[in-house]
């Protein structure tokens, strides 16, 4: 579906360089740090950013060169841009009609109508959580292929972030070809969603790995300052000094398990990667 | 495109108060004048209505949405370009429907001088439309006003400056024998044509090069 090689993309002093790839019916989040570069990556794939080098291809073809007619297969959902705050839900129903073959007006005002959000009042007297939902709803609302959302549940309360999530899981329960890239710097809200992640740090990809894998094998160790000289540190992927010692990430949770009976060892959870791989706090 | 048009429309429909309220003021005008000023009045106003469109659309990253929907950058200017031309041409028609009804109300005939008088408008603000859609595209609402005046300042330095240079050239152009009306009217309307052809050049030069 998406296949981005060595893309490059600079903006003074930050340079972007990825390359990623999600195949059809796939789930892949990109996390990282605000300001890592995914919503670069994201604008770059929907051809609205033009790279400085490298590919983007997007169901099969350059991204800069997506028609009309590819476009009705993908959904974008943007975290801090949609329709005009001046129009009613109402209105954007009347314009999606226009755009999309397969978008269904009933469907759309009847799912916004049973998620809470008034078919006539403008879209500036929305919450930012009724804003964010309708994103997403005009995102799903024309049976798209690929869907692209940059950070969909930002700024949001953790009902909210749930409620969206909820709705993206059911669209993709509906087709198993659907594929999704979806950016969060809450990494939490996409340990249920997604197949597999990639972490981006200051433009660069980190680690490429299956959701599952990062659940089962990563692990957070808490090293104590007197111990950590004699730790084999063969599969350790990050670390970073706390007060009691050294917090080490690693992805052979089974090697230290058998090795370091005595050593606190915690299951490692996105954010605990985020952490552990750019040597946060 | 159509899509486009049909986002232009509705945000055009957000502000009907405003028009209606432009509307009583043209009917105002018209008949508490004797001239035709109602229709320049109504036809700027549907044009900076309408143009005023792309402000909607620059706000709150509002292009960067709207570029993801399947709409490229082309069909975007094109359809803002028919938008607002069609726009033009409706503000005018109403304007020209609300002066006809003033000078028929205050008993004045209707006549090939009337309708003169109203023809007058289109062309003049066709080459406003044309100005002023690449400008706003490119500087957006705020800054476009700074370029306009900017650019209508440099074209009075420019026409003094040839005034000094050549100072004969009012007795010159006077000189030129009287040109019928119907050539004035297919003179202004060829001007009016290729500026809009350019400036529909240049409105895609500034989309295709946007940085969203």
């Amino acid at each position: 579906m998406i296949t981005v090689k060595n893309l490059t993309k600079h903006y003074g002093d930050f340079c972007l360089n990825v390359s990623l790839e999600i195949p059809e019916g796939r789930i892949t989040g990109l996390v990282g740090k605000n300001g890592a570069g995914k919503s670069t990556v994201i604008k770059s794939i929907l051809g609205l950013i033009r790279p400085d080098g490298g590919t983007v291809t997007v169901l099969g073809k350059d991204a800069a060169d997506l028609t009309p007619g590819d476009k009705q297969l993908i959904g974008a959902a943007l975290s801090d841009s949609g329709f005009s705050n001046y129009l009613t839900v109402r209105d954007c129903a009347k314009i999606l009609e226009k755009l999309y073959g397969r978008f269904d007006a009933k469907a759309f005002l009847d799912t916004c109508a049973r998620y809470g959000l008034p078919e006539n009042k403008q879209i500036q007297k929305f919450s930012t959580g009724m804003k964010a939902k309708l994103r997403v709803l005009v995102a799903l609302s024309h049976q798209a292929k690929l869907l692209i959302m940059d950070e969909p549940t930002a700024g949001m309360d953790v009902e909210a972030r749930n409620e969206i999530l909820d709705i993206i899981r059911s669209y993709l329960a509906e087709a198993e070809d659907r594929s999704v890239l979806i950016t969060s710097h809450i990494a939490t809200d996409l340990e249920g969603l997604c197949d597999d992640i990639y972490l981006i740090h200051n433009g660069s990809i980190l680690l490429h790995e299956d959701t599952d894998v990062i659940l089962s094998d990563y692990a957070v160790l808490k090293v104590p300052q007197q111990d950590y000289p004699r730790l084999d540190k063969t599969y350790i992927l990050g670390q970073r000094q706390e007060p009691f010692g050294c917090l080490c990430l690693t992805n052979q949770k089974q090697f230290y398990m058998e090795n370091y009976p005595g050593m606190v060892i915690e299951k490692c959870g996105i954010d605990d990667l985020i952490l552990g791989m750019t040597g946060g706090k | 495109m159509l899509g486009m048009m049909r986002k232009d429309l509705c945000l055009l429909l957000q502000r009907s108060r405003a028009m209606l309220m432009m509307a009583g003021v043209g009917i105002i005008i018209g008949f508490s004048t004797d001239g035709s000023f109602m229709i320049g009045y109504l036809t700027m106003i549907s044009a900076i209505l309408t143009i005023g469109t792309i402000s909607y659309d620059e706000f709150d990253n509002g292009y960067l949405f709207l570029l993801t929907l399947p709409v490229t950058r082309r069909s975007y200017v094109t359809a803002k370009y028919i938008f607002c031309f069609l726009g033009d041409l409706v503000g005018w028609a109403a304007a020209s429907v609300i002066y006809a009804g003033c000078c028929l109300a205050k008993g004045a005939g209707l006549g090939m001088e009337q309708l003169a008088a109203a023809l007058v408008f289109l062309p003049v603000v066709g080459l406003m439309s044309a100005v002023m859609l690449p400008l706003q595209l490119k500087y957006g609402a705020e800054k476009s006003r700074l370029a306009l005046a900017v650019l209508f300042g440099g074209i009075g330095v420019l026409g003094a400056l040839g005034m000094k240079l050549f100072p004969g050239l009012p007795d010159t152009l006077r000189a030129f024998p009287e040109i019928s009306g119907a050539a004035l009217g297919v003179a202004a309307l060829g001007a009016v044509v290729a500026a809009v052809a350019l400036s529909y050049w240049i409105s895609l030069g500034i989309m295709e090069k946007k940085e969203l």
